[in-house]
This record gives C-alpha cells, sequence and structure tokens, in this order.
C-alpha cells in the first residue's frame, strides 16, 4: 500500500483484507472501498472508456463514477459496471475491468481513439444505416462487441432478493450533516423516522472532513448523532440504503444491499431488499455532485474531482498523486490545498478561475510552495497511461507545462434534486448558485443542505435541523422549528477552457466530448432533449450526474443563449442503477405471479391430467390414458365417452356470485339483455351481458334460487370484469337497490356430469328428497338439496356439451371427496374425466360462443342472439348496441364452417375471401375464431364471423392465413352443427 | 437473518357468512341485542365466545366461526330475521395465524399495510392485495397476533408466499 498514508482516516489498520484485481492480488483495510485500496496499492488505471477505450482513471469517490466501473464477483454471482467506489471492500473479493482486449494495459479497441475524427456523435446513424439487412446481423454484434459495457452472470442468480413495504411520519434520505440534523430533530419529537444512506457509514460529506463541528472532529459528531438516533425506538437507521425513485402519495422506492458487502449471503439474508416506503413527509438530503471542468486531455488517470481527492486523503488515508496541481473556480480547491498541506502533499500549482484571491490564501499558497494562477485555468494534459504533466495557461494566456500526476478540479456542485423532480417538477436555472434547483418540490417533499444549494457545513446542519422540525411538526409533533439564516456565496463557473486540440471530455462514461457537442449543434440539435439523444450525453449508468450541467452550459454557450433559456432534460427514477432481481423480489420462477387451483386439483393429478395456465388458474386441459401418445387421441376418446355414455369435468374455474335482496331481480334486468325478473323460482336461464358501449361483456346463467335469492355465473376469464361491472353498477349507478351480492367463486366446487347416463350417476350419489327425473327436474333447472350423506349441494341442469347435462357445486372443502363419490358412482355407467379441450371441441359442435367469440369486439347480434334482446325494458348497452354501423348487414356475424374436401384441417386466424376474390384486404369478410377436430362428425369444424353470415349458409369461401401461408376452402354452415333440434339436450 | 421470533399456524375451517342491511336496517344496533359479537365500525373486528365479526367496506360485515355453516346460518338468521341480506361463504377462504414479535417485520415482507402499534391495534381489520394474493386480515391481540385469510383457491401460493417470507 505504497500510496497509504501513516496515519489518520477511517479504517482499521490493525486487519489486512486480501482481495484480488485483475487476476493480482492487493491488500486493504476495513473502512475501504475497492476503489480506495486499489489507488492505496498504486493502481491508477481502472477500465477503458466506452466508445475510443482510453485508459481510464478514477474520477470521484461516490455513487456518481462515471469510469471506473468493474465487474464484482465470478460465475453467476458475476455482476456488471459497478463503480469501484461503491464497492467496500470485503475479505476474497474478486474484481476486474472491463471493456478492454487483451488486457487493461494494452488494450487493442485504443486504435479507436485514432479513428476518433470520424467517431463522433451520430457516428452509428450516420454510417450503418445501409444495407438494413446488415443490422441485426452484422453491425449490432460488431458495435456491441467494441461498445461494450461489462458482461452479466450467464447462469441464473443463486442469491433471493425480498421486497417490504414500511410506513413513517418522516423520511430523510441521504445521512449527511444535513440528514442527520434533520433526522435528530425530528426523531427527538417522537416521530417515525427512517434515515437512509447510500454508504456503508453515515455521515457523508462529514467522513471527509478534517474541520470540527463544536468541540468534536466531524467524523464524529457524525458517529454520536447515528449512536443517539439508534437509541431512539422510532427512528430505523438504514446504512446500504439508495432511495431511488419517487412516486405519488409520499411513496419512495429503495434499494438496501443486505450483503454486496459479503463474500456471500449469509444465514438467509437476501442479497438486496427493495423497500417501497410510505412516508407522510420527506426530507432530501442527498447533497451535491461535485462538476468536473471541461478542458484537453481531462480524462486522463489523474484527473479527479477535488472533493473526492479530499475524501480519499482525509477519509481513507491514501494520497491519489504525489505532486498535484488544483484548478479550482471558487474555494473547494483552496480547502484540498490546505489539507495537501497539513499532509504533506507536494502541490505544483493551483489554478483559480477568479481574478483576486485573498492574502490568507496567498500565504497558504506560499507556505505549500505551490505556484497561483489567478485568473487562468488548465490547457491541457500530457501522460500516457496515467497523467504526468499539465499545461497551465495564465491569465495572460501564456503557457506553462508542470510536473504533476493528479490533477483536482473544482468545478462548483451539482444539487442532487432528482428526486424532487421524478414527479414532473421542471428543475430551475439558479445563477446565484451556478447550478439547477428543485423550484417546485412534490407535496410533502423538502430538500435541505446540498440538495438544496446550500452548500457549506453550517449551512447544511441549519437546514437539515429546520427541515426535520418543521416535517415533524407538519406531523403533529410538538417540537420548535429552529430558525434559520440563509447565507450565500460567490463562484466563478467556468465551462469550457478552450486551449488545444485535445478531447476535452462531457461525459466521460459514454464518451461524449466537447466536440460532440459542437457537431450537435452544428447540424441542428440544439434543443437539450436532441442534444441528449443524437451524443447519448447523460444517458450512461451514471446517468450523467457528473456531465448533464457541463453539456447544457456548452450548448448554451454556442447557441448564445444562458443557461435557463437552454434548459434541461427530464431526471427520471432510477437515481442509480437497479438489479432487475431486486425488483422481481421473490417473484421469479414458479413463483413469478400466483396460481388458482380448483378445489378438486389434487385428484385431477392423480387422474394423469395434464393441466394448462389460463390466467392465474390451472386447469386440466385433457387426462391422456396409457396408449395414447397424442392430446388428439385424449381428447377424442374424452368426447365419444361423453356423446355415448357420461363425462365429469371440474368446470369450477367459473366465476360464481350469488346475489340476495328485494332488488336482486331488479338489478339483474338491468344487466343483462334478457329479462329476469320472469325467471321462476328453481328454474335457470342463460344470460348475457354487454357493456355501456353494447359489445358483449359475458355471458353466463342466472338461477333463482329463492324469490329473493340469484346464482348467476361468468365465464372464468372475465369473472374479475362482471364483479367490477357489477359493483360499478350497484355503487355508483342504483345505490338505491336493495341488493347484496358476493363472489362464491371459492365456495363452491363445480363438477359438471355429462352424456346420456349422466342422470343414473348423479341419482345415485343425491340423498332422497330431490327428484332429478326428466319430469321434475327438466332442462335448465336448478335447486339446493343434499347428496353424498348430507352434503349440502347445488343442482343445475345446464348443459355445455349439447348432452343431457347437470353442474353439481359442492362446498369447496369436500370437494375432493364428493368428485371421488362421483367417479365411484359412475364407474358402472363408464364415467370418464374429461378437460377444457374436450369441453372445447363440444360447445364448438354446438355452436356456442366462448372466448374466441365473445372477444370484446362483437355485439349479441354479432353472435346470432338477437332473439335474447328484450324489447320491453332498458339494460346497459341498449342504446349504442343500436348504433348504425353496428346493424349493417356487412358486418361479420357468426357462422359455423367445415372444410369442403373433409379430410382437410381448419386453422384459427384465417380470413374469409369469395372464391375468386383477390387475397388483399379490401376483399376481407370475416375471421375464424375458434376450430376442432369433431369426433362426432368425423372432421375439422370451426366457428368463424362472416359479413352477412346468416344468409350465407351453404356458400363455398376461402379460409386463407397470410401469416403461415394456408388457404382451406370451407363450406359456411348454421353455427350449430351437432344436434341442431337439442333432442338431446333435453333428453 | 430470517425473524424466528414468531409462530405461524394454520386455521381450521370455518364456516362464514356475508351480511348486509336490507334497506334501511340498521344492522349494527339490531346486532347488540341479538348477537354474542356485535358487528363492529369499518376497519374493525371484534371476537367473542368462538364469533368473530369483521368489517372492512361499508355496509358489508363478515361473521365467522369455527362450526358448521348451518349452525352459523341459524344462528345470523335468528339474529336479523329479514332485516340482512345473508350469502353463505363457508369455506371459502384458507387462515393462518401467525404470532410473536418478530410477525410485523416479517408480515412487512408481505403486506403493503402500516402494522406498526401507533397505525394497527388488536381490533383492527384490513383488506388487501398482497403479492398478487387477496388477503383479508385483522390484529387479534397485542402480542401481535395477526389472522390472515385468503381465498382458496390461492391457498397453495399463499402458503408458499409466506415459506418465501419466513413465516413458515
Amino acid at each position: 500500500m505504497t500510496n497509504r498514508l501513516s496515519q489518520g482516516g477511517l479504517i482499521d489498520r490493525s486487519v489486512t483484507i486480501p482481495f484480488r484485481f485483475d487476476g493480482v492480488t492487493y491488500t486493504g483495510y476495513p473502512g475501504d472501498t475497492l476503489a480506495s485500496a486499489l489507488l492505496a496499492s498504486g493502481v491508477r488505471l481502472f477500465g477503458r472508456s466506452f466508445k475510443y477505450h482510453r485508459p481510464r482513471g478514477l474520477l470521484s469517490a461516490g455513487s456518481e463514477e462515471p469510469n471506473a466501473l468493474v465487474e464484482l464477483r465470478e460465475g453467476a454471482r458475476r455482476e456488471p459496471n459497478v463503480p469501484a467506489t461503491m464497492v467496500e471492500l470485503y475479505p476474497d473479493l474478486v474484481a476486474a475491468s472491463q471493456n478492454r482486449y487483451p488486457s487493461l494495459r494494452f488494450d487493442l479497441l485504443a486504435a479507436n481513439g485514432l479513428l476518433a475524427p470520424i467517431f463522433g456523435a451520430g457516428f452509428y446513424y450516420k454510417t450503418f444505416m445501409w444495407p438494413a439487412s446488415f443490422w441485426e446481423r452484422l453491425y449490432e454484434p460488431l458495435i456491441r462487441r467494441a461498445a461494450g459495457l461489462g458482461r452479466s452472470a450467464t447462469e441464473p442468480d443463486p442469491d433471493h432478493y425480498e421486497r417490504a413495504t414500511l410506513f413513517c411520519d418522516v423520511l430523510v434520505i441521504g445521512g449527511g450533516a444535513a440528514g442527520l440534523a434533520a433526522a435528530r430533530e425530528a426523531g427527538r419529537s417522537g416521530a417515525r423516522v427512517v434515515l437512509c444512506d447510500e454508504g456503508s457509514r453515515l455521515g457523508g460529506w462529514l467522513l471527509s472532513e478534517p474541520g470540527p463541528i463544536g468541540d468534536r472532529p466531524a467524523a464524529i459528531w457524525a458517529e454520536q448523532t447515528v449512536a443517539e438516533l439508534q437509541t431512539m425506538d422510532e427512528v430505523r437507521v438504514m446504512p446500504r440504503t439508495t432511495v431511488l425513485a419517487t412516486f405519488d402519495h409520499g411513496t419512495y422506492v429503495a434499494v438496501e444491499r443486505v450483503a454486496d458487502h459479503k463474500l456471500m449471503p449469509e444465514g438467509g439474508e437476501p442479497r438486496q431488499r427493495v423497500w417501497h416506503i410510505i412516508a407522510r413527509r420527506s426530507i432530501v438530503a442527498c447533497g451535491a455532485t461535485e462538476r468536473p471542468l471541461v478542458f484537453g486531455g481531462n480524462d486522463r488517470p489523474g484527473v479527479m474531482l477535488s472533493g473526492s481527492v479530499r475524501t480519499y486523503l482525509n477519509r481513507y488515508a491514501v494520497t491519489p498523486g504525489r505532486r498535484a496541481v488544483i484548478a479550482t473556480t471558487g474555494d473547494d480547491g483552496w480547502d484540498l490545498l490546505a489539507d495537501c498541506v497539513r499532509l504533506g502533499v507536494d502541490v505544483a500549482a493551483i489554478v483559480d478561475r477568479r481574478g483576486t484571491i485573498a492574502a490568507d490564501r496567498l500565504d497558504l499558497a506560499r507556505r505549500a510552495g505551490a505556484q497561483v494562477f489567478a485568473g487562468g485555468h488548465i490547457g491541457a494534459t500530457a501522460g500516457a497511461r496515467r497523467l504526468s504533466a499539465v499545461e497551465v495557461l495564465d491569465s495572460g494566456g501564456k503557457r506553462q507545462r508542470l510536473t504533476a500526476d493528479l490533477l483536482a478540479m473544482a468545478g462548483g456542485w451539482t444539487p442532487a434534486i432528482g428526486l424532487a423532480c421524478h414527479l414532473g417538477a421542471k428543475p430551475v436555472w439558479n445563477e446565484e448558485s451556478s447550478a439547477f434547483l428543485a423550484a417546485e418540490a412534490p407535496p410533502g417533499l423538502r430538500l435541505v443542505g446540498g440538495a438544496a444549494g446550500l452548500i457549506g457545513l453550517v449551512q447544511a446542519l441549519e437546514s437539515g435541523a429546520h427541515g426535520g422540525a418543521e416535517a415533524a411538526s407538519a406531523c403533529g409533533f410538538a417540537v420548535a422549528v429552529p430558525a434559520m439564516a440563509t447565507h450565500s456565496e460567490a463562484a466563478a463557473p467556468l465551462w469550457f477552457m478552450p486551449a488545444n486540440r485535445q478531447k476535452a471530455f462531457v461525459d466521460f462514461q459514454h464518451d461524449v466530448a466537447v466536440s460532440d457537442v459542437a457537431l450537435a449543434h452544428r447540424e441542428g440539435y440544439r434543443s437539450v432533449e436532441h442534444l441528449k439523444r443524437y451524443t447519448t450525453l447523460g444517458m450512461a449508468t451514471d446517468q450523467g450526474r457528473t456531465a448533464n450541467v457541463n453539456g447544457l452550459a456548452l450548448m448554451a454557450q454556442m447557441t448564445g443563449r444562458d443557461i435557463a433559456a437552454t434548459g434541461t432534460t427530464r431526471l427520471r427514477p432510477p437515481h442509480t442503477p437497479v438489479a432487475i432481481g431486486a425488483l422481481a423480489g421473490m417473484h421469479r420462477g414458479r413463483d413469478y405471479r400466483p396460481t388458482r387451483l380448483t378445489p378438486a386439483q389434487g385428484w385431477a393429478r392423480e387422474q394423469g391430467a395434464v393441466f394448462i395456465e389460463t390466467g392465474p388458474w390451472l386447469r386440466a386441459q385433457y387426462f391422456p390414458r396409457t396408449g395414447e401418445d397424442d392430446w388428439l387421441q385424449s381428447v377424442t376418446r374424452e368426447v365419444h365417452a361423453v356423446r355415448s355414455a357420461v363425462g365429469l369435468c371440474d368446470v369450477s374455474t367459473l366465476g360464481k356470485i350469488e346475489l340476495v335482496g328485494s332488488d336482486a331481480a331488479t338489478f339483474l334486468d338491468r344487466v343483462y339483455v334478457n329479462t329476469i325478473a320472469t325467471l321462476p323460482v328453481g328454474r335457470a336461464r342463460y344470460g348475457l351481458m354487454l357493456r355501456e358501449d353494447g359489445f358483449t361483456l359475458d355471458d353466463g346463467t342466472i338461477a333463482r334460487l329463492q324469490p329473493d335469492r340469484f346464482v348467476i355465473t361468468t365465464t372464468t376469464g372475465e369473472a374479475h370484469a362482471v364483479m367490477s361491472h357489477l359493483e360499478y353498477c350497484h355503487q355508483v349507478l342504483w345505490p338505491e337497490l336493495d341488493v347484496h351480492f358476493v363472489s362464491i367463486s371459492d365456495r363452491w366446487a363445480q363438477f359438471a356430469v355429462a352424456g346420456p347416463r349422466s342422470r343414473a350417476v348423479l341419482q345415485a350419489v343425491l340423498d332422497p328428497g330431490l327428484d332429478i327425473s326428466g319430469d321434475a327436474f327438466p332442462f335448465m333447472a336448478a335447486a339446493e338439496g343434499r347428496a353424498f350423506g348430507g352434503l349440502r349441494i347445488r343442482l343445475f341442469r345446464i348443459s355445455f356439451s349439447g348432452e343431457l347435462a347437470y353442474e353439481l357445486a359442492v362446498p369447496a372443502p369436500q370437494a375432493e371427496t364428493a368428485v371421488r363419490a362421483l367417479m365411484q358412482a359412475g364407474a358402472g355407467e363408464g364415467i370418464t374425466p374429461y378437460g377444457l379441450e374436450a369441453m372445447s371441441v363440444m360447445r364448438i359442435e354446438k355452436g356456442y360462443a366462448a372466448g374466441g367469440e365473445i372477444n370484446g369486439q362483437t355485439t349479441p347480434r354479432d353472435l346470432g342472439l338477437e332473439k335474447m334482446l328484450a324489447k320491453r325494458k332498458d339494460y346497459i348497452g341498449r342504446v349504442l348496441m343500436r348504433r348504425r354501423a353496428l346493424q349493417e348487414a356487412s358486418r361479420p356475424t357468426l357462422v359455423g364452417l367445415r372444410p369442403t374436401d373433409r379430410s382437410a384441417r381448419l386453422h384459427g386466424g384465417a380470413h374469409f375471401l369469395a372464391l375468386q376474390a383477390p387475397a388483399t384486404a379490401a376483399h376481407d369478410e370475416g375471421w375464424v375464431s375458434s376450430v376442432a377436430f369433431s369426433p362426432t362428425l368425423g372432421h375439422w369444424i370451426g366457428l368463424g364471423f362472416l359479413a352477412n353470415g346468416a344468409a350465407r349458409h351453404g356458400e363455398r369461401v376461402r379460409a386463407y392465413d397470410p401469416l403461415r401461408n394456408r388457404e382451406t376452402e370451407v363450406e359456411i354452415m348454421p353455427p350449430c352443427q351437432f344436434d341442431p333440434e337439442g333432442v338431446r339436450l333435453h333428453g | 437473518m430470517v425473524e424466528r421470533d414468531l409462530e405461524a399456524v394454520v386455521l381450521p375451517e370455518l364456516a362464514m357468512f356475508a351480511v348486509a342491511p336490507r334497506r334501511g336496517e340498521a344492522l349494527r344496533q339490531r346486532s347488540q341485542r341479538a348477537l354474542p359479537t356485535p358487528l363492529p365500525e369499518c376497519g374493525r373486528t371484534l371476537f367473542t365466545d368462538g364469533l368473530r365479526t369483521v368489517c372492512v367496506r361499508p355496509d358489508q360485515w363478515l361473521v365467522l366461526g369455527e362450526g358448521t355453516a348451518e349452525w352459523l346460518g341459524a344462528l345470523l338468521a335468528e339474529a336479523f330475521g329479514d332485516a340482512a341480506n345473508m350469502v353463505d361463504v363457508s369455506g371459502a377462504y384458507v387462515g393462518m395465524r401467525v404470532r410473536g414479535a418478530g410477525s410485523r417485520a416479517a408480515l412487512g415482507k408481505f403486506l403493503p399495510l402500516d402494522l406498526h402499534p401507533r397505525a394497527m391495534q388488536a381490533g383492527h381489520a384490513a383488506a388487501t392485495l398482497a403479492a398478487h394474493l387477496p388477503v383479508l386480515l385483522w390484529q387479534a391481540d397485542d402480542m401481535p397476533t395477526y389472522e390472515l385469510l385468503c381465498t382458496r383457491s390461492y391457498a397453495a401460493s399463499f402458503r408458499r408466499t409466506m415459506e418465501l417470507i419466513g413465516v413458515f
């Protein structure tokens, strides 16, 4: 650790931590970051730049770092693009530099740098345009290889992630001077306070500040304040937690890096945890980011931000160089000079943009032996893989070359206002502080300290304490709000030092130089949004935190406007990059979302069912048997079983809603197109519900169990939509109606027992008392009763198969017992379980509409159900359903179809064309909505919508599928192709 | 570390009715006389002698008890007569009881609700969507003990989620 100071710093020298970078073993101390430990060991070169592969070193010491991005960890845990400045050192840490080949020192693509004149902004747009087919195959892979960031792991992430919710009165974002002061004031009031800080150790700038607060060193003050906060029951201190985004109603999203500072997570802890923090008030105390200066060769390793140099010196006891030049636009560079004098770091010169310099500062420079360039600036730099010399221009423009391996730049501060702007507030340029400030913060949010443009310790402490007290007070906690004085400081911002031909970088991570901004300007991309997209300025993973303001200032200069008129791009979440895995939390793989299972799912599994996902449901698709090697074989067998004997199907997924109340019938009359009030007790009816716009919402059955009690069913897919619709109708449209309805979808399991032998099966399980003979319990009868020896059931004689059929509802907890009893009772009759496919085949044979037909774009007329429409009552959708366009004869209506060549197969999605018509959209006459192989008829059949369809039965048309390049000639049929008289249904 | 200072048990099958007043009926007042556990105000739950009443939306109460649907239906019919519109939802939910000092932190990974004692106390009830699951819950005592119900068809996912957040 050649560059480590012998004393000082917030590191523990009693423990040595070994780690590896690019295969070389180094050591560091607890308290180090990967960046500080490497810097202490003399490493200056951290990576290669994005486009030109220029050597790059550390620019900063924080999360704004654009250069020193590394791949952290190996194998399945490898994570790319991690700023070395944010990696806490742990034993056996492994990291590698990225974007270099074959090695960091000798990078072949550094040749790109020689081609820089042609690699300017817009290069890709202009060059890789032709031929278009080359883009995906050649250009993009090539560019990706050349301009890569790091490589992510290719194996599944072995770690897990959590999401959690946290509520508080006051959320304090940032644990520096302002944040600690805010949290302390708010905490003392008894308010529930959450304090988040992105670092492992709270204190922010205080950890880099050698000066005292009162009688204590700043770092000790920070430590003691944190200790005090930790004794408060209602205060939660969260280190390693970055607040990423602000959302409506005081919701903040933060990511806590729970185990990133360890070799691997321990004891079942997650790697990271995403917090949703809901705060009544929040204090943004994220501080400010120091701006680089823009001059030729400003990206050479050894050119660093002045404040970051102070952090390495004071916090990590590391000297980033042996001989420094300091370039400053304000007082910050002089603070660094004082540190250098105190710690014995050689300073060649200090270059201050301001023309006049106070006497005490000149004294300081004299003691340091540093030349002073008042009103001067930096001309250029020299050095191969690290800085070796700096060319300084004095106020008269005279050049002087100084030997130096460290150039510290203090270009002023950019307040971290992002979180205040996420909800749309525009940043406003403030000339006095030379920075964009959040003029209009979202409700309940307040910025303090550096984030509010209040640079300096005293202001940070004061504004923080004031903000914290005010927030607690706003939440109803008694606290005296301390008065706050306002201060202001003069600075002399400098946006560009024109000097020579060297590239002067604005955005280090995306290799955007002054010349690119100038090119954008020349080519007319002068709005900030165009500038950003044309040059990619500010679009890298660092979100241009060190680049944006400089870029805007340059454009302002070029267009002759001021910065306020130039404006700024919008700041959007996330504040820092976040892993998708962390956002997903526990919802990955099979846990991506919950699954709904029917109460008899276990039984179906035992029967060897093949399941299919339909929405959240897992439904039995078919039940293959030994010897069947094709789903069509199984489905064909199941259909034959139902048509010839009896089948059993779990239909529990259908939505079921029970309505009770003296106005229940009135309510249903208004939501269904057909009349419900006349339905007798003990009977059921098929019903259709429309949306207000006249299109069909859903279909189902309505059964009247008692004069004021109904049970309705919905389709599986629309169950939620129908329930929401009914809630809307009741709560908003007709709150005066006396009706109460509740979903009973989970209360009852329901089984369809269908086929000519179904009555016999049911008779065997029903308790005495319920007569289901044809006369006593005809088609569309409904009843409550008991079965299986006392179990309460509901029985409906409804059919989706066209056979004599019943639907039996049993209490969900007893579903498995019941289905086993049914199977046993039906064994002699040849009862066969059937799934979704067979059900679908039979409904197509019968011409019943389902999801393919009731698709949100069809009216009752389109579905051939006009006869159902009640004439003497009003109902939702009635008026708009009668729009002229929906009544046109040319509008496609439901038809059945079969292939003219009966051995041909039909395909869903094909379009109808007249036999001789050309295959163009202008001749499109409709489409095929559902198809199936009908085992009953021995050929493929289908349903579809054909212009003027009802009048065209018997006609032949083409079913043309341009997507799959298929065409079949089909014969138009009535929708119902099997047992049109319904003899079997009424059996 | 996963907090282990909590215990979780699956609740037994529950009889349950959704009760709403017929037009104009003052069901809450009526329940004071007629039920061992009267109907609470919205967002609250009451419990006496094995009977729990919960209110999580205006003018609708859930009444739960360990027993058969017949028993509970008869009890409520006697109490309310024609004054209430009632729907039997027995068995539509599965339940879990989570108790202990660690339960707040563990459930915070699941419920988007403020469980802090200043916000939620014994006798408070809520309905929410947690990790995509429809959940009904209340705080039963100050230990704290929480009872959570989830619709039956989601039972497997509900249990799996409880495992993932370290409750089971």
